[in-house]
């Protein structure tokens, strides 16, 4: 069961959540301000995945219209990339990185430089 | 790939508490927390003979048997439909040998593909190298000549009939924002917060990044502030043209020699743009006389590639300083409105900002980093930065040093000074008191790891600078003095390095990255660092895209932390194979082979037997033959800085003529490498923050030209200009790299304008809301004209 992290509805609790799925991973995943309407207008999300590719596979499952957003195939958009517990990844290695039980993951654009 | 957050055994620091290191008479000093036997040291660079001989060769030095010599035929109109080109009369003229036009180049898709640090799209890329069926910026290319000689190509190019319908252009940022704008590309729209708005407009993206509820947090602030702020369209101001030199061989393979950030991105894009395979391409960089981000796109080496092609010679063209402004990317112009809001008590409760940035004749811009980096030196739970990405008919702009951030800083920048005097607060305890730190949240989301911005803040605080009286003015003169704060991300990407060891035990090491700013030093003192031996005994080569792995650019203050990486794992390869050559040696297993960083490995189990990596060398033929390390890496660990800059300046109000009378920049290089060129760096850096303060800007004419074409008038700042610039290294080691090192090239650049600014203001008493602030914007401040 998935649910969204902030005030919405579910019939379980986190607690319950995580009882019912003890080999599951949950990620939180933070939604910007642009994106908050694909998700009922949550600032945040929890999404199942070992990886950020297993993550975006789960999101797009529930929220078809964010994963395209974000994605294009199996790669992130242009101009876009993810941190995940804090640490900013590139773009091309984004979809490859690990995730944690509790690790919290962000979508941010890429940053260039000179 | 690797990532290595531990700091591996062989490379602990001889000393770890904090010493203080000073050079060059004290004025240049060094907060070091980690002393090293080679880094941290000051060799001489490896290629700093043939670099003060001119033995070294540069792009433009380039010389092939039958080369002949490209021109490029540029729009003379800011924004035209091309409705006719006839190149039958150049083609005719006696030396020409080929003519080029957009229908030479294949056919491009409209698809974003990977460039660089970035991405790009593949038309725009292509009708950017040359015109398709319209040009947007006065300088946009139309077509190419190769001749026996450049004069007979510039005729050429004038024998070049091309009938254009000339349109409405527009060329100032804000003016392209307004409803009724000329329109840069007629059908596009303006996608807002992700959707299509479905109004045509030169705004071609609006974003937002928020956290917490800026609204309500700035009703609780006793004091705010808040101001707009432009600066205008710069150049990154290299010495050195935009260059290329192409043979398209008979067989199919293109060979590219150029000066550039990254050989693997100008093959990948000169591949993409010919629609070739990138196995076809090989890249030979050249030395390069400065990019600073303008040298990570291609503008020439897919149109010298066609023109051999056509020709069946090697073919090399080289840009005047006219078309370096008028056809590279400069970094663009900006908009800022920010607001900042804090407690009487000195705490910063909320802030928000707009930013527009032009991205010139294509989509995309700075915007995005810039937004990222404006409130980054500052705690806080709530702000909200709204980004405009707008199109001009001005050059597609490109990188330049910490792209974006130093627009941002001047608002930001003037902001705080401006609330801090409003509080009445001391502007150095203002920010120390909302200083970064690990754990504070960044705007885009993520919070930050370990960064220093507190202790470049502290050092700035001790400095003599800081602690010392103005001094007293000339007569009429008014003296004052600014500090600001400036932040940049720095990145990773890939890396790789091969070490060889040759017989006498000194090494060869190859690497991908080109060498800006001393890099093939740094990188081999961390490779003899791990290796046990001198500097002087590693060999740098810096090599082309067929002779290494993957590289990316030399840009967004990388190499010295990813290719750096790259050098330790090779280096430590190179350790683990001698050891298995030294058990061979001794007739023991290799787990019982020892190696100290003196450069000597050691039995564990028999005391006697001690052999050097140079005698271990020697026997390498006998032992199994040659030992080659390689490092192939990703690494994702970069640690972004901070760096301050304290001004005092001097104004004239009579004539409004500024002069920077003392400078000083302290900044967190993590650890410093090769001391000399992180302060390299740092006044580089401050110098150019100078230029784009007080002289440097893209003066555009009513037609749409740019007037100031050459470095005559185009001011770029001379030794008349500059001070001494004295640097403070503050070393915060950063987790992600074995040595702590942090990128040390781009965030120098961010606060010398808000610097300079503040302290105009504290001269004068008035805000300076503009760059450049030339003499007659600071008399236009004073109300005297």
């Amino acid at each position: 069961m998935w649910v969204d992290w902030v005030g919405h509805a579910s019939f379980l609790s986190r607690t319950q959540e995580l009882e019912a799925r003890p080999d599951d991973t949950m990620a939180i995943v933070f939604i910007g301000p642009a994106m908050r309407d694909l998700v009922a207008g949550s600032h945040q999300i929890e999404a199942h995945g070992a990886s950020v590719r297993e993550l975006m596979s789960d999101i797009g499952r529930r929220y078809p219209e964010l994963r395209d957003r974000l994605c294009a195939g199996d790669q992130f958009r242009p101009g876009l990339t993810v941190a995940v517990d804090n640490v900013i990844f590139a773009t091309r290695v984004a979809m490859y990185q690990d995730v944690r039980p509790d690790s919290e993951v962000h979508f941010l654009a890429a940053i260039p430089g000179g | 790939m690797t990532q290595t957050a531990d700091r591996p055994a062989s490379v602990t620091p001889a000393t770890s508490p904090t010493r203080v290191i000073d050079s060059n008479g004290g004025a240049n000093r060094i907060i070091s927390t980690g002393e090293y036997r080679v880094v941290g040291t000051r060799p001489v660079r490896h290629d700093g003979v043939d670099k003060v001989t001119g033995r070294a060769v540069y792009g433009g030095d380039t010389r092939l048997a039958g080369l002949l010599y490209g021109k490029v035929l540029r729009s003379p109109h800011a924004h035209a439909r091309i409705k006719r080109i006839d190149v039958s009369k150049a083609r005719a003229l006696d030396g020409v040998h080929a003519v080029v036009t957009h229908e030479d180049l294949p056919k491009a898709e409209d698809r974003e593909v990977h460039m660089g640090e970035g991405e790009g799209n593949l038309k725009h890329m292509s009708d950017n190298i040359l015109a398709s069926d319209t040009v947007l910026y006065k300088g946009h290319a139309v077509a190419a000549v190769a001749a026996a000689n450049v004069h007979i190509a510039e005729v050429a190019c004038k024998l070049i009939e091309v009938e254009y319908e000339v349109l409405p252009a527009v060329t100032d940022l804000r003016a392209a924002m307004k409803d009724g704008a000329p329109l840069v590309h007629p059908g596009t729209t303006t996608v807002s917060l992700g959707k299509d708005t479905g109004k045509v407009s030169n705004i071609t993206k609006h974003f937002r990044m928020q956290q917490g509820d800026p609204d309500a947090a700035f009703a609780k602030a006793d004091a705010i502030v808040e101001r707009e702020y432009v600066t205008a369209t710069v150049h990154q101001g290299y010495i050195e043209p935009t260059n290329a030199t192409a043979m398209w061989n008979r067989d199919g393979l293109i060979t590219v020699w150029t000066s550039t950030q990254g050989a693997f991105n100008a093959r990948d894009s000169t591949a993409m743009i010919l629609g070739v395979p990138v196995s076809r391409v090989r890249c030979v960089p050249q030395e390069i006389g400065g990019g600073f981000g303008g040298k990570i796109n291609v503008y020439l080496e897919p149109v010298a590639a066609i023109l051999s092609r056509e020709s069946g010679r090697p073919v090399k063209v080289i840009m005047s300083r006219a078309e370096v402004f008028q056809a590279t990317g400069p970094g663009p112009a900006s908009w800022t409105k920010v607001k900042f809001g804090a407690t009487k008590d000195g705490k910063l409760v909320a802030a928000s900002a707009e930013i527009a940035m032009e991205s010139g004749a294509y989509p995309g811009s700075d915007t995005g980093a810039a937004a990222a980096c404006i409130f980054a030196a500052y705690n806080l739970e709530d702000m909200r930065v709204d980004g405009y990405d707008v199109l001009t008919n001005m050059p597609k702009t490109a990188p330049y040093r910490a792209p974006g951030a130093p627009q941002a800083a001047f608002a930001a920048e003037q902001a705080i000074d401006e609330l801090a005097h409003k509080l009445g607060i001391d502007v150095v305890e203002f920010r120390l008191k909302n200083a970064s730190h690990e754990g504070t949240l960044q705007v885009g989301g993520p919070r930050f790891k370990r960064v220093g911005a507190i202790e470049v803040l502290e050092q700035t605080k001790a400095t003599a600078h800081w602690n010392s009286p103005l001094g007293t003015p000339r007569p009429g003169h008014k003296r004052g003095r600014g500090l600001a704060i400036g932040f940049w991300f720095n990145i990773g990407l890939e890396s790789s390095v091969s070490i060889s060891v040759n017989a006498n035990g000194a090494v060869t090491l190859i690497e991908g990255s080109t060498d800006i700013g001393g890099s093939r030093a740094s990188i081999s003192m961390q490779a003899a660092e791990i290796l046990g031996i001198r500097v002087e005994d590693v060999r740098p080569n810096v090599v082309d895209t067929d002779s290494i792995g993957y590289t990316g650019v030399t840009g967004g203050s990388r190499t010295t932390f990813a290719t750096g990486i790259a050098a330790i794992e090779a280096a430590k390869s190179v350790i683990t194979q001698m050891k298995a050559r030294a058990a061979k040696v001794w007739g023991v297993p290799a787990d019982d082979v020892t190696y100290d960083q003196n450069g000597t490995f050691s039995c564990s189990t028999d005391a006697g037997k001690h052999i050097s990596f140079q005698d271990l060398a020697a026997k390498l033929d006998a032992t199994g033959g040659p030992v080659t390390g390689v490092g192939n890496v990703n690494p994702q660990g970069a640690g972004g800085a901070f760096a301050t800059n304290l001004v005092d300046v001097e104004v004239d109000p009579e004539t409004g003529k500024v002069d920077i009378i003392r400078y000083t920049a302290v900044q967190d290089a993590g650890k410093a490498i090769h001391p000399s060129y992180v302060e390299g760096q740092i006044q580089g850096a401050c110098v150019q923050g100078i230029g784009w303060a007080l002289h440097e800007e893209y003066w555009m004419n009513e037609k749409g030209e740019m007037a100031n074409t050459s470095l005559l008038d185009y001011r770029l700042p001379t030794t008349y200009d500059v001070p001494m610039i004295e640097t403070v290294i503050v070393e915060v080691p950063n987790p992600g790299h074995p040595f702590g090192v942090r990128g040390v090239g781009e965030v120098p650049i961010v606060p010398p304008q808000a610097a300079i600014a503040n302290a105009i203001h504290d001269a004068l008493g008035v805000r300076m809301t503009s760059l450049p602030m030339k003499p007659s914007v600071i008399l236009h401040a004073l109300g005297t004209i």
